[in-house]
């Protein structure tokens, strides 16, 4: 039974509350970070966590660099960030419109859903 | 025809090299080691042009000129992008001082004994028909192919610790900082040194400084195209793709009408964009920067087949010189910089500045280019020649070290350390 106050629970809450899923958002594109940010604030998605992230072949090039070893002192720059926040499964699927709609394909980060089965910790 | 089957086998490999499985290959050391200096790529380029099986004939190789100079432009591209002004700023001490010392020793050294064999042995045994000019020309070729290093550390690095991971840092910035010193030397003395209609030396300093001006003013004007054609462009992939491709080629082209070596024109196109702001120029960078394995492996099949393998008995004694000059004095420099960042300067890594820099067959490349010499052909084998020999010390470290039980710098065992602490301390002791 979900207990939204004590911050735990399992898949469906007392109410029949729409699915607790976690969303993943991978951008590759930092410009498009803000932009997103205003998005899922509007749509009620919040305590969002936000990470610096490389991608594979980043770090296998980087790893055998050929011309370009001087980048290896630059300060951290990936440029790419993954951006991850449990919500229900109704907006989610509001921010997939939104994402299909409003973001341009370069722009339009990967965004998927995993269903979260039980929960400790999480507030509303 | 010919020609067009040439730039398609060339392509087709390239892509090949950058395959998922290229890249699981690459995981294993050794084929790190010897791929991360292009010369499988590099022997492929031999056996395919006109010294090995002659599939891709001399007049089809030297009719890849427009490719080699779009090839160069964007090597030097990738070595400027590295030159962000925030990294001058965050550059630590080590990396300049292992920087300037190289830089150094590659000049007395890789100079003298360049300048020892070309000026006063090759009277015995013909390198090829050179003026004065042209042995200038080589010694300060050899020089900066001289500094520098392969950047690539994975392979000979034996544990993942810190001070690993410090001197692999310290070792490439060094080396990327010297690559940016390599070109830009190569340019300047690539300018100065020419000769005159009747084939006497002639040092031109004033013109070296009105090219020079020319060239930066040129780059700054490519520079705010480039911003502005990428804005134009906008997120459309083919229209960014176009600008892309097309920027390198102007760059290329414009340079090569100039008499500015491509790789030198690039770097300094490197320089500026990488300090531009602009989102449009990120995109650039990292399109740029993703094709790196693509490039190289394009450059290093190309080099393959503009080489003279016949280098003759003086072309095999600088090759050899050179890389047991390679072998005795690397080391003991970055093993000076292992200690000064808190290493014990016996690791295996301080081999790596044996292995000689990529950059180097670029410069060998942009010899060819830029001269209608058959001798600069035999030049660049002595750098793929150089470049090969000094592989083998690295690569037989790495494979004696796989060979010899692993060490280990691991916590100690907690059943271990339990029953016997004063062992287990003293075997860590002896690890680290």
């Amino acid at each position: 039974m979900g207990d939204v106050d004590s911050g735990s629970g399992t898949a469906r809450g007392a109410d029949g509350e729409s699915a607790r899923v976690l969303l993943y958002l991978i951008i590759s594109d930092p410009s498009t970070l803000d932009r997103l940010m205003t998005v899922l604030l509007d749509l009620g998605i919040g305590g969002a966590t936000v990470i610096e992230s490389k991608g594979m072949a980043a770090i296998i090039r980087e790893e055998m660099p050929i011309f370009s070893g001087l980048g290896a002192l630059l300060p951290e720059r990936t440029g790419s960030r993954v951006v991850f926040s449990a919500t229900t499964n109704e907006r989610a699927e509001q921010l997939f419109a939104v994402l299909d709609d409003e973001f341009s394909q370069r722009q339009r980060p990967i965004a998927f859903t995993v269903p979260i089965v039980g929960w400790v910790g999480l507030r509303g | 025809m010919e020609g067009f089957l040439a730039l398609v086998l060339v392509l087709s490999v390239s892509l090949l090299a950058t395959s998922n499985t290229a890249a699981r290959l690459r995981r294993s050391r050794p084929i790190a080691l010897l791929l991360s200096g292009g010369w499988m790529w590099l022997l492929m380029g031999v056996a395919i042009g006109p010294a090995g099986l002659g599939a891709v004939d001399q007049t089809t190789t030297l009719g890849m000129t427009p490719l080699m100079a779009f090839v160069l432009g964007w090597v030097g591209l990738m070595i400027g992008l590295g030159a962000h002004r925030s990294v001058f700023g965050a550059l630590p001490r080590a990396v300049v001082r292992l920087t300037v010392l190289d830089i150094c020793m590659s000049v007395i050294v890789a100079g003298g004994l360049s300048w020892l064999i070309l000026f006063f042995i090759d009277g015995r045994f013909q390198f090829g028909d050179l003026t004065l000019a042209d042995r200038l020309l080589v010694v300060g070729l050899l020089v900066v192919c001289a500094i520098g290093w392969s950047m690539e550390t994975r392979s000979l690095r034996s544990s993942l610790d810190e001070a690993g991971a410090s001197l692999s840092l310290t070792v490439r910035g060094s080396g990327g900082l010297g690559a940016l010193v390599a070109v830009g030397l190569w340019g300047a003395w690539d300018l100065l040194v020419s000769a005159d209609a009747s084939g006497n030396l002639a040092i031109d300093p004033v013109h070296v400084m009105q090219v020079f001006v020319a060239v930066t003013l040129g780059v700054l004007l490519l520079g705010l195209v480039t911003r502005s054609a990428l804005r134009l462009a906008g997120d459309a992939s083919p229209e960014l793709l176009t600008v892309f491709l097309g920027v390198v080629a102007l760059l290329a082209g414009v340079s090569m009408r100039m008499g500015v070596p491509a790789i030198l024109a690039g770097m300094l196109a490197g320089v500026l964009l990488t300090n531009l702001a602009g989102k449009e120029v990120r995109l650039f960078e990292r399109f740029l920067l993703q094709a790196e394995h693509v490039v190289a492996v394009v450059l290093s099949l190309v080099a393959g087949m503009l080489l003279d393998v016949q280098i003759g008995v003086v072309g095999v004694m600088l090759a050899v010189i050179l890389s047991v000059a390679r072998l005795l004095w690397k080391p003991l420099i970055v093993a000076g910089a292992s200690r000064s960042t808190g290493g014990t300067g016996k690791e295996l890594l301080r081999f790596v500045g044996v292995r000689q820099s990529p950059v180097a067959v670029a410069l060998g490349v942009s010899l060819v280019l830029d001269s209608s010499g058959v001798w600069a052909h035999k030049v660049l084998g002595v750098i793929v020649l150089t470049g090969l020999l000094s592989e083998s010390v690295p690569l037989w470290k790495t494979l004696e070290k796989r060979a010899a039980p692993m060490a280990t710098t691991t916590t100690p065992d907690l059943e271990i350390s339990g029953g016997a602490p004063e062992q287990a301390v003293s075997d860590s002791e002896e690890v680290g």
